[in-house]
């Protein structure tokens, strides 16, 4: 079954991995499932054909020799969606981000942005990881550069400006914090002005109080930069925080989609956020073994 | 002075009224009281200034103090390698002059200058050292060259490894002197044989540190280099070169110990020139001094190359944690 949720109409997340078929999941999650579902009724699934989807994943598959990780995944995210993954470690969440970012090849099936499919490396995609990554050996402001064209370099010091970090561009990556350092990967992310970003639990090593400091500024970019966003998180009230919708994933398949219809910047006391963030968290507890 | 850095003869008597400070002249109030009978406190009370007679040292003295220790240390910490080295000379020299040691055995400090002395008048000094480093440098330009050369191919491309690795590994657990013999027979004692000699001294040392640093590249930036796009040529220059640059120098510190050696050993054998001449020479003569000058020299230009190639890393690897003492620029 698929279920269509939408968010004021215009985005549509569809969602289609047999969501009811799935065994061994609980009858709560189950139930909660059928709630969500009930609670935000679909538009028809005629609406994602009018507007195609930015990503769209079908009847996705990948296998490490014998271990399947991925299973029979689909799932269609809007144009300039906010899409967040949340799954307990090892069930296939930076496996499937690969896969999209073309650095790695599913076994079957198929990964299509804006209507392409993926075969390697896309230049509208861009992938912030744990960690920053940055080069030690290049200035702050040549690692935002790297793989811009000479042309396009001064637009490394406006992204700089942008996280916040204007002033550090002639600092060695070394001396900055982890926090700094993130914003760096970040601007180097944004450089590019990519259709995509790919999160891989980016936030994952900070401290509590700088996570916060960063959601803000990421929401912040992606609303001012408009482009489609798929973190993913171990965290849920982040999920929450940021994410048009919240996909939660069991050993390689969907086996949620909980839409976030709150306003922004969103505020973590409202009842509705907090009922949200309640639900997650039973059904990522109900599926732990 | 005030009191933070009275010393112990200034304690004798104390400047500080007894309501001063206590830790500070607490030292000085023990061992005091038995002399100070004499006087001590009126002394100090007409040589120390009013201010400290009368309370505790201000900030700005107490900063000024802390400073001049600060300098005290670093001055101390700037001659105590100087130390045992000059204490060894001394003891050298005189035991030396006292007739303990036979010139024979080791001629004292000053003998040696003066073979320093004549062979720079008579310019054989010169003309050996500059034999001897031409050779090294030659050498290590050739050897540390095509090293470097073949880390990097084997290091960076599949196939070259897989042809090339396995008889680099074997060839390297040859020692390089033991195919003097070989090399003498081919070149005779000519400059080839020492070059080459040094040449296959340093070639191992930068080949096996250049492919491991290439080898041993970040996997997780060479997946950020190609997420943005980087071409092969890219990804070599802007991420795993510079990566492999600590190693590759490290390989070159290597080398150098070894160019050296081999020169030794070469020179020793199969010359007709350079320092390891003039000191197997001076050893057929029984000049214990000129032998000693040779390996002062040879301690000398091995000093030298270190130096060089401790530069070349400040300059090259200007973002290495090592050197970023005072990175923080603004
Ligand atoms: N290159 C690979 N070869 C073999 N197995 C792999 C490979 N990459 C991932 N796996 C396996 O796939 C499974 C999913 O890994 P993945 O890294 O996607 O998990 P994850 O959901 O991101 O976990 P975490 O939250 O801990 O990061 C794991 O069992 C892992 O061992
Ligand atoms: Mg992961």
């Amino acid at each position: 079954m698929a279920s269509k949720l939408s968010k004021n109409g215009a985005h549509a997340l569809n969602f289609s991995s047999g969501v009811l078929e799935v065994a061994g999941v609980a009858d709560s999650v189950r139930d909660s499932i059928l709630d969500a579902t009930e609670r935000f009724p679909g538009t028809s699934g005629e609406l994602a054909l009018e507007n195609p989807a930015a990503l769209q994943i079908t009847g996705l598959d990948k296998s490490f020799g014998e271990r399947e990780v991925l299973k029979d995944l689909s799932l269609s995210v809007p144009e300039g969606a906010f899409v967040a993954v949340i799954g307990h470690s090892g069930c296939g969440k930076s496996t499937l981000l690969r896969l999209i970012a073309g650095l790695d090849e599913p076994t079957s099936g198929e990964i299509a942005l804006d209507g392409e499919t993926v075969s390697g490396i896309n230049p509208q995609v861009r992938v912030m990881f744990q960690e920053a990554r940055l080069l030690p050996w290049k200035r702050v402001i040549d690692n935002v550069a790297l793989g811009l064209p000479r042309a396009a370099r001064p637009r490394a010091q406006g992204v700089l400006e942008s996280v916040g970090l204007g002033d550090r561009a002639g600092d060695w990556p070394s001396i900055l914090s982890g926090g700094q350092r993130q914003r760096v990967a970040l601007a180097r992310a944004l450089a590019g002005a990519p259709r995509f970003l790919l999160l891989d639990e980016p936030l994952g090593a900070l401290d509590a109080l700088t996570r916060l400091e960063m959601q803000a500024l990421l929401e912040s970019i992606w609303q001012e930069h408009k482009f489609t966003a798929l973190l993913i998180t171990h965290d849920v009230e982040e999920a929450v925080t940021l994410a048009d919708y919240v996909v939660v994933m069991d050993e390689g398949r969907f086996i949620v989609n909980e839409p976030v219809p709150l306003p922004r910047p969103r505020d973590h006391s409202d009842p509705q956020f907090v009922e949200i963030t309640q639900r997650l968290l039973k059904q990522v507890r109900a599926m732990k073994k | 002075m005030s009191s933070l850095t009275i010393t112990t003869s200034e304690a004798v008597s104390p400047p500080n009224p007894p309501r001063a400070d206590l830790h500070l002249v607490r030292g000085a109030a023990v061992t005091a009281a038995p002399l100070t009978g004499r006087g001590g406190v009126s002394l100090g009370a007409q040589n120390a200034p009013i201010g400290q007679l009368q309370g505790r040292p201000t900030p700005a003295e107490l900063r000024r103090d802390k400073e001049k220790k600060a300098a005290r240390t670093e001055r101390f910490f700037a001659v105590l390698p100087w130390v045992l080295p000059v204490a060894l000379l001394l003891i050298w020299q005189l035991s030396a002059s006292q007739g303990w040691l036979s010139p024979r055995f080791l001629p004292a400090p000053s003998a040696v200058w003066g073979a320093l002395a004549d062979v720079v008048h008579s310019g054989q000094i010169w003309r050996d050292a500059g034999i001897s480093a031409k050779r090294a440098l030659l050498g290590l330009l050739i050897g540390g060259g095509l090293g470097f050369l073949f880390g990097v191919i084997n290091g960076a491309i599949h196939l070259f490894d897989k042809a090339f690795d396995t008889s680099m590994q074997m060839a390297r657990t040859i020692p390089n002197l033991a195919l003097m013999p070989l090399m003498i027979l081919w070149f005779g004692i000519g400059e080839e044989t020492k070059v080459l000699l040094v040449a296959l001294g340093t070639f191992f040392p930068l080949y096996l540190n250049t492919y491991h640093g290439i080898r041993s590249a970040d996997n997780g930036l060479k997946e950020m280099g190609r997420i943005y796009g980087l071409s092969p040529w890219g990804l070599f220059a802007h991420v795993i070169f510079p990566g492999a640059l600590p190693n590759i120098l490290i390989g070159l510190r290597f080398a150098l110990g070894t160019m050296w050696l081999t020169l030794i050993a070469a020179e020793g054998l199969a010359a007709d020139s350079g320092i390891g001449y003039m000191t197997s020479t001076a050893r057929e003569f029984m000049r214990t001094d000129i032998v000693l000058l040779g390996t002062l020299i040879y301690a000398l230009l091995g000093k030298g190359a270190d130096l060089g190639a401790k530069l070349l890393e400040r300059t090259l690897l200007p973002w290495h944690q090592n050197f970023q003492k005072t990175a923080r620029t603004r």
